[in-house]
């Protein structure tokens, strides 16, 4: 908890709240447009601005974003920034002249008159729709297009997106009532086959299967509206907390339930007929640090059970073998420059190949995903540990992350054990020639 | 353009969304144009949503989701162009070609674009046709380039 | 052959010295991008053509800008035992001449400029040459500190034995071998380097915490979105002499612990991107970047990024936005770009000029760099001198150097006895300066006093017959085009000042809307996201001030003063 001045009055608050949120708990109420409470800051309206001395300075930053810290002093309704303030308020009435919720918030600032040519638009770009449909319900059928003075949000060309789920998240987060995609895509659904007539719970992912029995009359369905009325807001965003909560840990390892997996701990993505991998968290964890690597040079083909790649960390190594057969398409460049990306970023910027499957319809077949990937995690997360115990006869604790330097105080028999148990199962004995990564530049 | 082109682009620079802006320059280069076709292969191959990807197409001035004319005509508007007469050269041009800033010509051989400098301030104003820059230009010097250009096209 | 020691890199040295200073004759000829739109490839084609036909051996090479655009086609000829002659301007008429004198050992005449290097111990005085003033004493090169320029335009861009020859890799081998990171950042923090591309921040003290940031990945940017308009100097020193920048930048990847490079690149140059690439490569086979740079075990991998033409994109957040693949809207700060910057790793970015001058920091010392420049504004800067002057151009002064001399002395003041009205210093987001108040010091303090500043060096100076109205419309005209859209203040409110301009301009409107662009204005510039929508109302709002009549004339009669 840290102290601090805000309109002169002393206020405690954890680190790492923002200023608007403090200022909210302790009853000031700042302006706003662009800010959702359950989205992360966008700071595009300026209506939020305070002023935050900080060290003898004083300047404007946005309180819906700013951290609060020790001993700053902010002041949330200065003569300045009720000027400003007005100036935007005034700005966004001539831009928007025929909007109740853009009137009302002019005229609680003061503004009854704009003193520019009146545009019509019912937009104010405050970005909230765009956000909601990329980064809540994670669709992204709507995006700013153009820049400056001609920005707009819409979808590609105009068209209707087929990208759309119709969730109504954009509408329901709009605070002036101008995007209507739910109601349009709905509309176009209505033009669907049968078998292609999902319900928009369904598309959303709230429920595993259900097609539409209403003809898409949405606001008439008792699913649709139970579903509202148990959220007590929009449902996306209950999702929003399901799903951060759902990228899960098991026990302390982090699994991802977009990937596939195999029992040699690599992790796999389709990527348009191509599969990018990369270690996953349990090797990341056991080894540490990766510093160095071998691996096959582009073009090398492979079959099931050969050592795809291997890695270095620690004084340790670890290979990793290959279930499905194929051949390297790519490896990242960025791992070459720098391996140690492996352990800092391993599902994203950390992947190491793409390869090309031979036979992409049997992957499903062969590699763990989603309940399995879980199981089998789990599984893998009881042995590792019973492992340690038996052999160090130390326990490491089960709910934090193994500790990065572990790999270099196992001995190398235990270490020769964990590597049979949990990585090279499998193994055949053919092995493909791996490179070094001076070699692969 | 063909979908094997684009993914070859798109594979080159290893399906990255942060290479996007240079997929979006070489398949432009190519086709000259970022079509509704393209624009969707390339999200699609980046795992990315379509929006997004035209939204980047057109918040960056360089790219084009209409046909562009073959040859790209960008004069350059900075302020030492301003100062010495852009907007002379700027008019000769429009009216020559017959189209407004931002247009393409009825059968697609010359595109107009303004540009914000283009970094030869001390000869200025100046004019591109697609790679080939003239400097230090004036009404005449600009009809002159303008004949040989078309007469070359032609 | 990759340089892995002492031996190797005085190797290359020799190479490059046998070069510069040739047996036989040599002719340079300058292809920077300007070169190249008035004609320099015509003229390389024809001294090629014309040497073969004469059957004489000349050695041929290209240079890059010496800043100085409009004396092009440059060509630089150096004969046995003669200094190297600079001729402006040179045409494909004249080539024939030229190779005819050489074939009689005789100094062509025609377009002779200056000398370079003649008091060089090879060259031996010569009667011809009496009257002919050296490099440093002819105008517009006259009082100059071409400490980065110095190069640009002489030697081979793309030949790093002529770089090495002139110093070059000197200052990153000694880091390299005989200091660790902190003792790099000292000597940068010392000579008090300060960020060029118009922020001013300390160079030194940005490294300092990005080294001390936590992460096990780092990036070092170099911001060549050069996009301010009227500036070229980025452009010039990158096809002029792009090693520098690259040792610039691998230093700087040793100071704070970075194996990762970008070179943002903005998307209108076109040429300077293949040269570029280019000269990565050729860095790459020498062994200057890549894996175990000079042998000394250090890696670092430079990359090249074409923009999109954004010009919001030179904003740094806006940059890595660019970077990752999003669109360039910029990013709330904190946290700043020395915490997370891209990828939400420590990233520093820096202007092409100011990693420039870190390879002559580390080689001759903090100390020798702080003697330079005035007492808080250290070193040179290059301004791009634009408008109605005789010799427009790229200028490299100490900092502190007298405005007033800079117009009027280096770049020979206005053109056809006109008289000077105002010079926009640090162009687009500083304020004009009216004409009897130019007897100012060009550093960023004293300018912050008359409430302008240096930016990015772009001076724009205007004569009697230029009107504040028009410029103040052209700069509001690009801020709006250029907004992003992210942000009110910006998106609206620099357009609804654009608007109104316009009725300004076409003497539809009052002193009553003067007084809203005002207000809208200071708005604009408390309010704004970045620095864009934060600094476009300075020069209007200035401009306003200070030339009211320009405003009156448009109000009254609607006439624009540039045209009467």
């Amino acid at each position: 908890m840290i102290t601090f001045t805000i309109d002169d009055k002393k206020v405690r608050a954890k680190e790492g709240t923002t200023v608007f949120k403090v200022a909210l708990e302790n009853g000031i109420e700042i302006p706003h447009l662009c800010f959702h409470k359950d989205m992360e800051p966008y700071g595009g309206c300026r209506l939020c601005m305070v002023e935050i001395t900080e060290n003898g300075s004083t300047r404007l930053h946005p309180s819906c974003a700013f951290p609060v810290k020790k001993n700053i002093v902010v002041k949330t309704d200065t003569e300045r920034l009720r000027k400003g303030r007005k100036i935007i308020a005034e700005l966004l009435l001539a831009r928007c002249p025929d909007v109740d919720s853009v009137i009302n918030l002019a005229e609680s600032l003061g503004v009854k008159e704009a003193r520019f040519k009146k545009m019509d638009s019912d937009c104010v770009l405050c970005g909230q729709c765009v956000r909601v449909c990329r980064n809540v319900a994670q669709v992204g059928a709507i995006d700013f297009i153009n820049r400056g003075k001609n920005r707009y949000v819409g979808t590609p060309f105009g068209l209707p997106s087929d990208d759309c789920i119709g969730c109504g998240s954009c509408h329901y987060v709009c605070p002036t009532g101008s995007m209507n995609m739910e109601y349009d895509n709905v509309l176009r659904w209505r033009n669907l086959p049968g078998t292609l007539r999902k319900c928009r719970y369904m598309r959303m992912g709230f429920i595993p299967h259900k097609m539409c029995p209403n003809n898409y009359r949405c606001w008439n369905c008792e699913l649709d509206q139970r579903m509202e009325d148990l959220a007590k807001t929009h449902p996306i965003f209950i999702l929003k907390h399901a799903r951060e909560e759902e990228k899960e840990t098991i026990g302390h390892f982090e699994i991802r339930f977009d990937r596939f997996y195999h029992e040699g701990h690599v992790w796999m993505k389709r990527l348009n007929g191509l599969m990018r991998l990369g270690i996953d968290d349990f090797a990341r964890q056991i080894i540490g640090w990766v510093d160095d690597m071998r691996l096959p040079s582009v073009g090398t083909t492979f079959g099931p059970g050969d050592t795809l790649f291997e890695i270095f960390g620690n004084g340790k190594k670890i290979q990793f073998y290959t279930s499905i057969a194929g051949s390297i398409v790519h490896i990242n460049p960025d791992i070459l420059d720098n391996p140690k990306l492996a352990s800092m970023a391993p599902y994203e910027r950390g992947w190491i190949l793409t390869i090309e499957p031979l036979d992409i319809l049997r992957i499903s077949k062969e590699l763990l995903s989603g309940r399995s990937a879980k199981e089998w995690l789990k599984h893998e997360f009881n042995e590792f540990h019973d492992l340690v115990r038996q052999e160090t006869e130390t326990d490491l604790p089960p709910e934090k992350p193994i500790p990065k330097g572990f790999a270099k105080t196992v001995a190398d028999d235990t270490w020769k054990k964990i590597h049979k148990s949990f990585f090279i199962t499998k193994r055949k004995k053919k092995k493909i020639k791996l490179h070094r990564i001076e070699d692969i530049q | 353009m063909e979908k094997e082109r684009i993914e070859k682009i798109v594979n080159k620079h290893r399906n990255e969304k942060s290479a996007i802006l240079a997929i979006l320059h070489e398949v432009q280069a190519e086709d000259n144009q970022l079509n509704a076709e393209s624009l969707k292969y390339i999200a699609l191959l980046l795992g990315v949503p379509y929006a997004n990807v035209f939204g980047l197409a057109t918040f960056y001035s360089a790219f084009n989701t209409e046909k562009r004319g073959k040859t790209l005509v960008r004069a350059c508007d900075g302020i030492s162009c301003h100062i010495n007469g852009a907007e002379e050269v700027i008019k000769v041009l429009k009216s020559k070609l017959n189209i407004e800033l931002g247009e393409t010509t009825w059968d697609e051989s010359f595109g107009l674009e303004k540009v914000r400098c283009l970094g030869l301030c001390s000869i200025s104003p100046n004019v591109s046709f697609n790679d080939k820059t003239y400097s230090n230009l004036n009404k005449e010097k600009i009809l002159e380039i303008l004949q040989k250009v078309t007469g070359d096209s032609k | 052959m990759k340089i892995k020691n002492m031996k190797d890199l005085d190797k290359v040295k020799e190479i490059g010295m046998k070069s510069l200073f040739p047996k036989g004759p040599q002719i340079r000829i300058s292809m920077s991008t300007c070169g190249l739109a008035l004609g320099a490839d015509d003229l390389f084609q024809k001294i090629t053509r014309e040497k073969d036909k004469k059957g004489i051996k000349i050695s041929l090479h290209q240079t890059g800008c010496s800043g100085f655009c409009n004396l092009e086609p440059m060509a630089i000829v150096k004969l046995p035992g003669k200094p190297a002659l600079l001729y402006t301007q040179v045409t494909v008429e004249n080539v024939e001449q030229i190779i005819r004198d050489i074939k009689k050992k005789k100094i062509p005449q025609k377009g002779l400029f200056c000398m370079i290097g003649s008091d060089s111990a090879a060259a031996k005085p010569d009667p011809v040459l009496n009257a002919v003033p050296d490099y440093r004493d002819a105008s517009p090169f006259k009082g100059q500190h071409r400490m980065l320029l110095g190069n640009c335009g002489i030697i081979d861009p793309l030949s790093v034995s002529e770089y090495v020859a002139m110093a070059g890799y000197s200052g990153l081998f000694k880091a390299l071998y005989q200091m660790r990171p902190e003792e790099v950042i000292k000597e940068v923090v010392e000579s008090g380097l300060r960020g060029r591309g118009g922020a001013w921040f300390p160079t030194g003290f940005k490294w300092d915490m990005a080294s001390k940031s936590s992460g096990d990945e780092k990036f070092v940017i170099c911001n060549a979105d050069e996009g301010d308009p009227g500036a070229y100097k980025d452009r010039t020193i990158m096809e002029g002499n792009p090693f520098k920048l690259f040792e610039g930048i691998v230093l700087a990847g040793y100071a704070i612990g970075s194996h990762h490079g970008i070179i943002y690149l903005r998307e209108e140059y076109h040429h300077t991107f293949g040269f570029l690439s280019n000269a990565i490569e050729i860095a790459k086979r020498f062994g200057l970047l890549g894996k175990n740079i000079l042998g000394s075990g250090f890696n670092f991998a430079l990359n090249i990024v074409r923009g999109g033409g954004s010009y919001v994109c030179g904003e740094e957040t806006a940059l890595m936005d660019s970077l990752e693949g999003e669109v360039g809207d910029p990013r709330l700060r904190p946290p700043f770009p020395i915490e997370k910057g891209l990828w939400a790793r420590p990233t520093i970015v820096n202007n092409v000029e100011t990693l420039s001058n870190v390879p002559l920091i580390i080689q001759n010392g903090g100390k020798w760099y702080k003697n330079i420049g005035t007492e808080k504004a250290k070193g040179t800067k290059i301004l791009s001198v634009i408008g109605n002057v005789k010799h427009p151009g790229l200028y490299e002064i100490p900092l502190g150097t007298n405005l007033k001399q800079v117009i009027f002395e280096m770049a020979g003041g206005p053109v056809n006895g006109k008289s000077i009205k105002a010079v926009q210093v640090g162009s687009p987001f500083g304020t004009f300066i009216p004409a009897d108040k130019l007897n100012v010091s060009l550093d960023p303090e004293s300018l912050r006093e008359i409430g302008s500043m240096i930016g990015s060096g772009v001076i724009v100076a205007l004569d009697q017959d230029a009107c504040i109205v028009d410029i103040l419309h052209h700069l509001l005209t690009f801020f709006v085009e250029e907004s992003c859209g992210k942000c009110v203040p910006c998106r609206e409110g620099v357009s609804r000042m654009e608007e109104l301009m316009i009725e300004i301009y076409n003497g539809r409107a009052g002193m009553n809307e003067l007084d809203i662009i005002n207000e809208l204005g200071e708005t604009a510039r408390d309010f704004s996201l970045c620095a864009l929508g934060g600094g476009a109302p300075a020069p209007i709002l200035n401009g306003i001030k200070d030339f009211k009549k320009d405003f009156e004339a448009h109000i009254k009669t609607g006439k624009c003063l540039r045209f009467s």
